[in-house]
């Protein structure tokens, strides 16, 4: 029976007292554990950005985290930073510009845009791309994600 | 019928319903509603890439805990095939294995990690058979044979006018060999499927990123022995398609998945990693292309020859129609009196290739416009000036003798694309670098064409609390097509966007609706929603005319009701329109087959009109290169689409500047490498996709004004289109830079900075 | 035999069989051994039983991570940041026993000038590393890994330790790390030693740290007035690359009269599979004054000096091409960047 490792995080403001296993990931408990499948698997080697989410105020790539070391973490994903009836402006502007086509990539390029917005409020079309450079998107071209993200810190300065 | 700014939803830029579900991270993918009680198979495939099986061993898987059992090809009750067009592809290996990754059985296990821990450890004696990897080795008759038909699986060709007659009244005749390479679709969701055990009718449900509903169904009810109404496939929202969610792929994970789950009777979920996906699913076919062009000396193109093998691997899946559409296309969208096209399909024991956005298209663009180029230096004529004399017009006649309608904006996307260009102020070049510029133009037939069986039904339904469900069997899987759809019910019946539905997809309750490929989508399934919205409002209208005390012409639907046009204060809401024609037992659904417009094409000689609407662009591209090292750095892409009526321009520029994302990496640093048959690099790490900073700022206009005759409100195709021109348009931008020009993809910049010190010696 | 199991560097995976030896590399295996281990586990009860004992201990400080290494410390594996561990372990490039995950140990976390030396704890990210106010401009390559050095998020848990100690041409600071001298310190509960970087990596992902060993710190001597540090890689796109190559410079130029004083190169491979120093190149141009002529003789000597392979990705005689020209661009570059704005200054 492999070793379980107890331990308590704080996902999306709620917490829980879990035991995981060693090998399992940061994605593997999200998904698995927690019911969080906004979170999603696209390579499973950190090439890809599907799986970003925010730990302890960073993004990581949560396929390249063992979830036995994040006791005491405050972990934030998609399902956390908006609701149908409060839209965080990220997901709104998504929405608006037709950011969002098949919608894999969609959550870890929230999630990256969050964070680039969360310490830069001004940023500029190119600081844009470099922060999400690390979320591959294969159908839109990035063109209406980056509007969106520049829409989204607008309206974030106006309120 | 309403026309330009009377329309309330068709051509606004309206934002998608499916975008929500999306940004709130919703589990709408199929890894996403596995249930907890799922078991999980795994494939064992092959390490050789062309064996004969001489002995399985899974002793050693099945000892592992948490085993359930081996399924193998005598566990299937049907047929073992799963083959698209030819059936040539079996579900498990018929004892010979004719590339890397063949499936051969698959191991069922509890959790996921223990089903791919015993697929490793079945142990498969081989006896090893000669290899054929080129295609124009395979093409010898001496050869190989890699299926007992022989390895030229099909030859297609275009017989026009007097080709000899054509080379000797030419001034100037310019040949040269293209080559392009093998490209991966890269979805960012690997491939997975889930398959439910037969229910109390026998029924067995798939869930999957499918793009074609109707074939996984023919196809699972084959392997199964079933007939096809006892099998339901429903599509998880898919991550991304692009054609390899088109073919064997979908066939074959939906049937192992829905055997497995026959057997054992409970869920059956299988979920790829990423370098598994890549090996699983076909790529785009690489082409060996030799073009001859012959002109006068003021440019007037007079005959062109062309010669092309396409590598379709180990099983030719849809590989004829590839090469169909390809040569149809070859010389790209010019006016020629003289062709001679000759295009094989060849096996090899390579990974197979099949269907990849642009379907053949993109390779010929890249070989016929790169002889345009050629062509225009050989003459000292602008590149420009050279294509408005050939391009195709309006009422002119193609390659294959068809003889175009008026939806021809060829030439205004031309214009437009180089007016633009021309006025980009760019930063100033640094220093150490060089900047050029190329443009490229190029067409795509809509729909299916001469693949045939060419039809797309829908259902539209008026529901009690006055909104609409509107049904098509095409798939959702990004493109936001159907939406589309949804905005021509709207449109038809003067509803909301807000308050019309499109249904999952589910063939359990979905009308026939064909292959969601081809951009077929807006074009066939625009017309299907069209049709069938026009069929019921007619229909409910007559019981409005009553209610109203007006006549049927009176009637306008608008604003989720209707009114009479003389007297606007009669008027009624849909929904108790409905509610009464529901009292009266009048139907509120209606569901009917579009069929395409009827294309014809001879085989025999290549000649017809293969499909019954083109669209036309231009792309240009701005690229710096770094002279040291051969970096092509893009800096700017305009594209200038003539696609019709535009249904949606968040959607179809969407769709450009997707396209043209795909386009630049195939263009200049995708490419799926083999070795000895192997993919070197099937993972995301060394297979180098478009990221947010490679992507450059694209511009896309739309050319509207040559409205197509058949689409809905006179829309055409714009999904594929764009990614068929990037390449050629970058590649002249680089030998505008460097004068290197590159003949083989992609252009990396070891090949640029050999092409130019090759320039500086000589 | 006859049976073939399955050869994973073709089909892109790796059988975990070969990868039950535990601690003991298989390149250092002779081929008896290894069919002895594939005869023993093909009998054993079951393979499940390595990813089941895969353990992992998170040790909260400095003190409880020493004393484990002393103790299982050879038959553990260090992990960090876990970017380069943990996609090994999902392509079963590799599957380690026991982890010791050293994350959460925050002494190793800092980053301080003391004594004429910036010190480098050796959990500090990538992304600490590139932003820090301690590192001024002159300090232009560790900036520029902000830039392109995988992405954000990798950067965020990418470690500097993690880096040297993955030990290949992968690593971006390494090159780095080299030209500015840097040494490593090797913490274990008995001691303490510093070593050379040099001399801390043996080759493709081996290094001399020792059993009870962890990387403590990476530290280099600040670097003088009227210097600069400069790093460039190629790959086939802008960025999430690996280097097909990597160049790094630190020059330290007289501005009045361009006589180059000091000068280190390295680059991701110059002979073998980690990265070295171009030392003959080195020795050509130090002394010298720094001039067009100059700057095309070093490119020559840099051909002579390295020894490439082709592979997929790109030929040898490209990468020397490229090396070359980034040579150049760098002596160039830092030259500039001396003469404008040299001088060293406080953050």
């Amino acid at each position: 029976m492999p070793k379980k490792h107890p331990i308590r995080i704080t996902v999306n403001g709620v917490r829980h007292s879990i035991e995981v296993e060693a090998i399992e990931r940061l994605i593997d408990v999200l998904r698995n554990r927690l019911d969080l499948k906004g979170t999603k698997e696209g390579c499973g080697t950190g090439d890809c950005g599907a799986c970003v989410v925010i730990v302890d105020g960073k993004t990581v790539p949560s396929c390249l985290v063992h979830a036995a070391t994040l006791d005491g973490s405050e972990i934030t994903t998609i399902e956390g930073i908006g609701t149908p009836d409060r839209l965080h402006p990220l997901q709104e502007a998504f929405i608006q510009t037709g950011a969002v086509q098949c919608g894999f990539c969609t959550p870890g390029m929230i999630m990256s845009a969050k964070s680039l917005l969360d310490s830069n409020s001004t940023p500029t079309m190119e600081q844009i791309r470099e922060a999400l450079v690390g979320n591959l998107c294969r159908c839109t071209g990035y063109g209406r994600i980056v509007d969106a993200v520049m829409i989204a810190a607008e309206k974030m300065r106006s309120k | 019928m309403k026309t330009g700014q009377d329309f309330s939803t068709v051509g606004r830029p309206v934002a998608r319903e499916d975008a929500l579900d999306k940004v709130l991270g919703r589990p709408i993918f199929t890894a996403d509603l596995i249930p907890q009680d799922a078991v999980y198979v795994a494939l064992v495939r092959s390490t050789r890439p062309h064996a004969k099986i001489l002995r399985i061993n899974a002793e050693p898987a099945l000892k592992i805990k948490g085993m359930i059992r081996l399924i193998g090809k005598d566990d299937i009750p049907g047929v073992n095939n799963i083959g698209c067009i030819i059936p040539d592809k079996p579900l498990f290996s018929d004892g010979i294995v004719r590339c890397f990754g063949d499936p051969i059985c698959a191991i069922l296990a509890e959790d996921r990690k223990t089903a791919e821990e015993g697929a490793h450890a079945v142990e498969v004696e081989y006896e090893d058979l000669p290899t054929v990897f080129s295609p124009l080795e395979a093409m010898r008759p001496d050869a190989i044979r890699i299926h007992p038909e022989g390895n030229v699986v099909k030859h297609i060709k275009i017989r026009k006018g007097d080709i000899e007659r054509g080379f000797r009244d030419s001034d100037v005749i310019v040949e040269n060999e293209y080559r392009t390479q093998m490209q991966e679709h890269a979805p960012i969701e690997p491939d997975v499927a889930l398959a439910m055990p037969p229910d109390d009718h026998g029924i067995v449900t798939i869930v999957g990123p499918w793009q074609c509903a109707f074939d996984v169904q023919d196809s699972v009810a084959l392997v199964l022995g079933l007939p096809p109404n006892k099998v339901r496939v429903r599509q998880g929202q898919a991550g991304g398609a692009f054609g390899c969610r088109s073919d064997e792929n979908e066939n074959g994970l939906s049937a192992l998945t829905a055997l497995a789950s026959s057997i054992v009777r409970k869920p059956v979920a299988i979920v790829m990693s990423r370098e598994e996906s890549t090996i699983s699913h076909a790529k785009r076919h690489p082409f060996f292309m030799k073009y001859k062009t012959g002109a006068k000396r003021d440019g007037a193109l007079i005959a062109e020859e062309i010669e092309i093998v396409s590598d379709t691997g180990a099983y030719v899946s849809w590989g004829i129609n590839v090469l169909k559409r390809a040569t149809v296309h070859c010389t790209g969208p010019y006016v020629i009196p003289n062709v001679k096209a000759d295009a094989y399909c060849v096996y090899t024991n390579n990974p197979y290739t099949s269907a990849f956005r642009g379907f053949g298209c993109p390779q010929v663009h890249f070989a016929a416009e790169s002889q345009m180029n050629c062509l225009a230096d050989s003459l000292s004529m602008d590149p420009v000036v050279l294509r408005k004399k050939n391009l195709l017009r309006p009422n002119t006649q193609t390659s294959t003798g068809q003889v175009l309608g008026r939806s021809v904006g060829l030439d205004e996307c031309l214009t437009r694309v180089a007016d633009r260009l021309g006025s980009i102020v760019l930063p100033p070049l640094e220093e150490g670098f060089g900047r050029g510029v190329g443009i490229a133009i190029g067409y795509h037939g809509n729909s299916l064409g001469p693949e045939g069986g060419d039809r797309c039904g829908a259902t539209v339904t008026i529901r009690s609390d006055g909104h609409v469900d509107y049904m098509i069997g095409l798939m959702e899987y990004g493109t936001g097509s159907t939406f589309g759809h949804a905005q021509i019910v709207a449109e038809t019946l003067g509803m909301t966007i807000d308050r019309v539905h499109v249904k999952p997809s589910d063939t359990l309750v979905l009308p026939y609706s064909g292959p969601t490929v081809a951009s077929r989508s807006t074009v066939m399934g625009g017309n299907a929603a069209l049709l069938v919205s026009r069929r019921l409002r007619e229909r409910i209208s007559r019981e409005a005319a009553q209610i109203l005390e007006c006549s049927p012409e009176e009637l306008v639907f608008a604003d989720n009701s209707v009114h009479s046009l003389r007297d606007k204060s009669k008027s009624i809401s849909i929904q108790k329109l409905a509610s009464i024609c529901r009292e009266k037992g009048i139907s509120l659904s209606h569901s009917e087959i579009y069929n395409a417009p009827i294309t014809d094409w001879d085989e025999e000689k290549g000649l017809g009109s293969p499909y019954f609407d083109y669209t036309f662009g231009a792309i240009g591209a701005l690229v710096d290169v770094n002279l040291g090292t051969g970096y092509p750095k893009v800096r700017k892409i305009i594209a200038a689409y003539d696609c019709g009526k535009v249904i949606n321009p968040l959607s179809a520029t969407g769709q450009v500047e997707g396209a043209v994302s795909q386009g630049l990496g195939y263009a200049i640093m995708e490419e799926m490498c083999t070795k000895g048959g192997s993919i070197v690099n099937p993972n995301l790490a060394d297979y180098f996709v478009c990221t947010a900073v490679d992507s450059p700022e694209v511009e896309t206009l739309f050319v509207e004004e040559y409205p197509s005759e058949h689409g809905p409100f006179g829309a055409k195709c714009i999904a594929e289109p764009p990614l068929d021109i990037v390449a050629p348009a970058v590649v002249q931008a680089i030998w505008s830079a460097t004068g290197v020009r590159i003949r083989y993809l992609p252009a990396t910049g070891e090949k640029i900075l050999s092409g130019i010190e090759g320039n500086k010696r000589s | 035999m006859a049976v073939h199991s399955r050869n994973l560097a073709q089909v892109g995976y790796v059988d975990r069989r070969f990868f039950l030896l535990g601690s003991c590399r298989l390149a250092h295996c002779p081929a008896e051994l290894v069919r002895e281990a594939i005869n023993t586990l093909t009998a054993s009860i079951s393979l499940r039983l390595a990813s089941m004992s895969i353990g992992i201990f998170v040790p909260r400080n400095e003190g409880e991570l020493l004393r484990f290494l002393k103790h299982e410390g050879s038959r553990s594996t260090i992990v960090s940041g876990g970017t380069d561990l943990l996609p090994r372990i999902t392509r079963n490039q590799e599957e380690p026993g026991l982890l010791v995950d050293i994350s959460r140990v925050k002494e190793l976390r800092y980053l301080k000038r003391e004594n004429g030396l910036v010190r480098v704890g050796a959990l500090t990210t990538i992304d600490d590393l590139s932003r820090s106010v301690l590192l001024d401009s002159r300090y232009e390559a560790l900036r520029r890994l902000g830039l392109i050095f995988g992405s954000p998020p990798v950067r965020n848990l990418a470690t500097v330790g993690g880096n040297i100690s993955a030990a290949s041409s992968s690593e971006d600071l390494i090159p780095i790390l080299l030209v500015l001298e840097a040494d490593v310190t090797l913490k274990s509960l008995a001691s303490e030693r510093v070593l050379p970087l040099m001399e801390f990596i043996l080759g493709k992902r081996e290094t001399s740290r020792k059993d009870e060993e962890v990387v403590s710190e990476v530290s280099f001597k600040e670097m003088g007035d009227n210097s600069w540090c400069t790093f460039e890689k190629i790959g086939r796109r802008e960025r999430l690359i690996i280097a097909l190559v990597s160049l790094a410079c630190a020059l330290r130029l007289d501005p009045r009269s361009d006589e180059i004083q000091e000068v280190r190169i390295a680059l991701n491979r110059v002979h073998g599979k980690v990265p070295e120093r171009a030392s003959n190149t080195e020795q050509l141009l130090e002394g010298r004054i720094l001039d067009a002529e100059l700057v095309r003789h070093a490119a020559s000597t840099l051909e002579s000096e390295l020894s490439l392979t082709s592979d997929f990705r790109a030929s040898s005689s490209y990468r020397v091409r490229v090396a070359k020209s980034f040579l150049a661009s760098a002596l160039t570059h830092c030259r500039c960047c001396i003469k404008t704005r040299g001088v060293g200054s406080a953050a």
